[in-house]
C-alpha cells in the first residue's frame, strides 16, 4: 500500500537550541491510527504540531497525499485536530461551535445546518446543541471537539492527549469513542499520549519517541512482546517488564552480580553484559525456580493481581489471577518460562534477536 | 478496645443549599489504609478537609484516638494533608521545605520563617527527621536544590516527605498522583503504600481512579452525591456490590450490566426478547433486573446468540473486545490464545454463577 502521510528527515529545533525533533521518518497509508508515545518532552507533540501546522519545521519534508505541505499554513492542510484542552469557544453554542469551521470557509446554510447536524448526531450531541460550553460536563466538552474537528471531513485527524482531562469510565468511553468514529469514517489519524495503555489499545501501529527520536515502530502486540532496546522494554507495560541484569556464561546462563544464575532463551557469546526482561504474566511461582524473594505488597486490580517480591536480583512482579493472594512477608520462589523473555545488550541497550 | 484512629459519625456538610456530605460514618484503625473513591463532585475533598478541620460540619462528630476534635484547630489535630497541587514553597530549598512543619508554630509566627531556619536550639533534630525522610523517599540528593526545579514526581515526593516528617497522627492525601504520568503514578503508588506501612501512620486517601483504590486500599469507601454507598476490602466491593452505581465504580473496563425482563416464565433481555439469559437460582423480586457480569467472566463460546466484535483493544497481557449483541455493547477482556478482530462474530457465555442481579426499576 502507498504511504498517505510520509514524514521525511523531519527536524525541529527551538530558538533556544533545543532539539526536539532529530531527523524523524514516519509513513502511515491511508485510514491508519498511528499513535505517537513517549514521556514529556519525547518530540511527540512537537511533531504533531508540525503537521497540523502550528509549528514550521527546521528541515525536512511533510507529505500528505503526494504533495509537500510542510510551509503550508494550517488552514490550507486539510486537517482536523483535537487538544487536551476543548479550547471551545466559550460564547458560542454547541451548534456554533461545530459550525464554525464551516462558515469560516464560506458554507451556506444549508450545507451549514446539514453537516453539523450530521456531526452531533455521530457524536450523541443532539441534546446539547444549543447549550454553552461551560454547562457541559468535560466529556461532553471533549465530544463537541472532536465534532468540530470532522466536520469539514478531513483528510487526516490529529489529536494531543484528548482523553488528558477526563477521569475514569469517561476516558474509557471516549477512546472507544474516537476508535469507532475513525473506523467508520477510514480517516487517517496520529494521535499524541504519554499512556502506554492508551496507546496500545487504540493505535495499528505505535510510534515510541524518546528524545526526539523513534526507537520503535510497530503494532501494539510486536513492541509489547519485542521491544527494541531497553526503553521501549521499560516504558510499554504496566507494570514495567522486570529487568535482571548481568552477564552471559560459558554454559549459555546469566550470571548476575549477587552469584544467581537465570536461564537464557537462546545460545550467547559468554562474557557479554546482558539484561533478561520478563514481562509480569511471565512470572510464577516455582518452588525449583532460580528466585528466593519475599512479598513485599500484593495490589488486587479487579482481573488481575500484582504481586511485587523483593528478590536477591531486585523488586519482581508477578500477575496472578484475583483468587491467588499472597500476604505480605511470605517467603516464594519465582520462575519464568524463559521462551517468554527479552535480552538486550547493556551496553547499547539494544534487544539481541 | 482501644478507639479508632479516626471515627467520623454522621457527618453532614453544606455549601449554601447544596449538601456536600449527607450522614457520613466512617472509622479508620490505627495501622490502615482507606481510600475514599469518588468522581468529582462526590464530597471527598470535603470529607479530607472536615478531618483536617478546614471545614467545621454543620452535623456529626470527628474524633481521633478517642478525642472528639470537632471543633479542634488543624494544628492541634496533628495531621497532615497532600495536596494534588504539589503544594511547596518556591525560592525554598527542599531542605527548608521539609523543615517547615518541624518548627513550632510560635516560632513561625514571631521571628519569620527564614528567621526560623537560623535558630540552633533544635536544627540538629529537624536535621536526623529530615535525612530520615530523604532517606525514606529516595530524595537525598534534592535537599538543597529549590523547589521549582524539581520536576513533577520529585515534588510530589517532597510533599509527602513534608507530610511524613513530623509523623503525624493521621495522613490524609488528597489526589496527591493525579498530575504525574502514568508511569510515574503507578511507582508512587505502590511507594505510598509500603512506605505507610512502614511507617504504621493511618491513611486517608482520596481518589477517582478505580485503580488506586483497588491497588492501595485495605478497605475502600465508595461515595457519591456526598453519602457512602458502600464500604469494605477492594475484594468484597468488587465482588460484591451492592448496587449496580458500586459496581460501575470498580473495574476496568466497567461491569456489564444486562437489563432483563421476565417473559413468559423466563429471563430475557430487555429489548431483545428471543434472546434468553440463564441467571441462576437467587433471583431479586420483581419482573426487571440487571444482570451483571465482568468483563473477565464472559467466555468467548458456549452462549445461544451470537454478537459482533466492533472494537480489538490490545492491552499488554490480554484483549479488549467491544461487543454488539442483542442491542447492547458489551466489554470482554480475555487472554491472547486467540486473535481477533474487528467484525468477529461469537456467542458470549455468562456463567450465572458469576453474574450479580439486582432488582429494576
Amino acid at each position: 500500500m502507498s504511504s498517505f502521510l510520509e514524514l521525511s528527515a523531519l527536524r525541529k529545533v527551538f530558538p533556544d537550541g533545543t532539539v526536539a525533533v532529530d531527523g524523524m521518518d514516519l509513513s502511515c497509508v491511508e485510514g491508519e491510527f498511528v499513535v505517537l508515545l513517549g514521556p514529556s518532552g519525547c518530540g511527540k507533540t512537537t511533531t504533531l504540531r508540525m503537521v497540523a501546522g502550528l509549528e514550521v519545521p527546521s528541515s525536512g519534508s511533510i507529505r500528505m497525499a503526494g504533495e509537500e505541505i510542510a510551509q503550508l499554513p494550517p488552514q490550507a492542510r486539510d486537517v482536523g485536530f483535537v487538544f487536551q484542552f476543548y479550547a471551545l469557544y466559550p460564547h458560542l453554542s454547541v451548534f456554533d461551535n461545530v459550525a464554525f469551521p464551516l462558515r469560516s470557509v464560506g458554507c451556506d446554510v444549508v450545507q451549514v445546518r446539514q453537516r453539523v447536524g450530521e456531526m452531533v448526531e455521530r457524536l450523541g450531541l443532539e441534546h446539547l446543541v444549543g447549550r454553552r460550553p461551560a454547562t457541559l460536563s468535560g466529556g461532553d466538552q471533549q465530544r463537541v471537539a472532536l465534532a468540530r474537528a470532522l466536520v469539514r471531513s478531513p483528510r487526516l485527524w490529529l489529536m494531543d492527549e484528548p482523553l488528558g482531562t477526563l477521569d475514569g469510565e469517561g476516558r474509557l468511553q471516549m477512546r472507544e469513542l474516537i476508535r469507532r468514529q475513525q473506523i467508520d469514517l477510514g480517516i487517517t489519524t496520529i494521535y499524541v499520549t504519554h499512556d502506554q495503555e492508551e496507546a496500545m489499545s487504540l493505535a495499528d501501529r505505535v510510534v515510541v519517541m524518546e528524545g526526539g527520536d523513534i526507537r520503535q515502530i510497530g503494532p501494539p502486540g510486536e513492541v509489547y512482546d519485542d521491544p527494541q532496546d531497553l526503553f521501549v522494554a521499560d516504558f510499554v507495560g504496566s507494570p514495567s517488564m522486570n529487568i535482571v541484569t548481568g552477564q552471559s556464561t560459558a554454559a549459555g546462563l546469566l550470571l548476575t552480580p549477587c552469584g544467581v544464575q537465570l536461564p537464557l532463551s537462546r545460545p550467547v557469546a559468554a562474557l557479554l553484559p546482558l539484561a533478561l526482561g520478563v514481562r509480569p504474566e511471565a512470572v510464577f511461582v516455582d518452588d525449583q525456580g532460580p528466585l528466593a524473594g519475599t512479598v513485599v505488597l500484593d495490589e488486587l486490580l479487579g482481573a488481575h493481581r500484582n504481586i511485587h517480591v523483593d528478590t536477591s536480583v531486585g523488586r519482581f512482579i508477578m500477575r496472578r489471577h484475583p483468587t491467588e493472594g499472597l500476604a505480605t512477608g511470605t517467603a516464594v520462589t519465582l520462575g519464568f518460562d524463559p521462551r517468554r523473555t527479552c535480552l538486550f545488550r547493556t551496553d547499547t541497550g539494544k534487544s539481541i534477536r | 478496645m482501644t478507639a479508632p484512629a479516626l471515627r467520623l459519625s454522621g457527618i453532614g456538610h453544606r455549601y449554601g443549599s447544596t449538601v456536600a456530605l449527607e450522614e457520613v460514618s466512617l472509622a479508620v484503625d490505627a495501622d490502615e489504609l482507606v481510600v475514599v473513591l469518588g468522581p468529582s463532585g462526590a464530597g471527598k475533598t470535603t470529607l479530607l478537609r472536615t478531618i483536617a478541620g478546614l471545614e467545621l460540619p454543620a452535623a456529626g462528630r470527628v474524633e481521633l484516638h478517642g478525642d472528639d476534635v470537632t471543633r479542634w484547630t488543624p494544628a492541634q489535630r496533628d495531621v497532615a494533608f497532600v495536596f494534588q497541587n504539589f503544594s511547596l514553597y518556591p525560592g525554598w530549598t527542599v531542605r527548608q521545605n521539609l523543615a517547615f512543619p518541624l518548627l513550632a508554630p510560635a516560632r513561625r509566627a514571631t521571628r519569620g520563617v527564614r528567621a526560623a531556619f537560623r535558630v540552633g536550639a533544635d536544627t540538629e533534630e529537624i536535621d536526623e527527621r529530615i535525612d530520615w525522610a530523604a532517606r525514606l523517599l529516595g530524595i537525598e540528593r534534592l535537599l538543597e536544590r529549590p523547589a521549582e526545579l524539581l520536576s513533577g514526581g520529585e515534588m510530589q515526593r517532597v510533599a509527602i516527605g513534608r507530610a511524613i516528617v513530623r509523623r503525624p497522627r493521621l495522613f490524609l492525601l488528597d489526589e496527591p498522583l493525579t498530575n504525574l504520568d502514568a508511569k510515574l503514578r503507578e511507582q508512587l503508588r505502590v511507594e505510598l503504600v509500603v512506605l505507610r506501612r512502614e511507617l504504621g501512620i493511618p491513611m486517608v486517601y482520596v481518589t477517582h481512579d478505580q485503580s488506586e483504590a483497588l491497588a492501595m486500599g485495605d478497605r475502600v469507601v465508595v461515595l457519591h452525591a456526598g453519602r457512602v454507598l458502600q464500604e469494605g476490602t477492594a475484594q468484597q466491593v468488587y465482588e460484591r456490590p451492592r448496587t449496580p452505581k458500586v459496581a460501575r465504580q470498580l473495574g476496568q473496563p466497567a461491569i456489564n450490566l444486562i437489563p432483563l425482563r421476565r417473559s413468559a416464565g423466563q429471563w430475557c433481555v430487555d429489548g431483545a426478547e428471543q434472546v434468553p439469559v440463564e441467571v441462576g437460582l437467587r433471583v431479586p423480586d420483581g419482573d426487571q433486573l440487571w444482570f451483571g457480569i465482568r468483563p473477565e467472566a464472559v467466555a468467548v463460546a458456549g452462549g445461544s446468540h451470537e454478537g459482533t466484535v466492533r472494537l480489538v483493544e490490545d492491552t499488554g497481557p490480554g484483549t479488549i473486545l467491544l461487543l454488539d449483541w442483542a442491542g447492547q455493547e458489551l466489554h470482554l477482556l480475555v487472554d491472547k490464545s486467540r486473535k481477533w478482530s474487528t467484525g468477529d462474530h461469537l456467542a458470549p457465555y455468562f456463567d450465572p454463577e458469576r453474574a450479580l442481579l439486582w432488582q429494576r426499576s
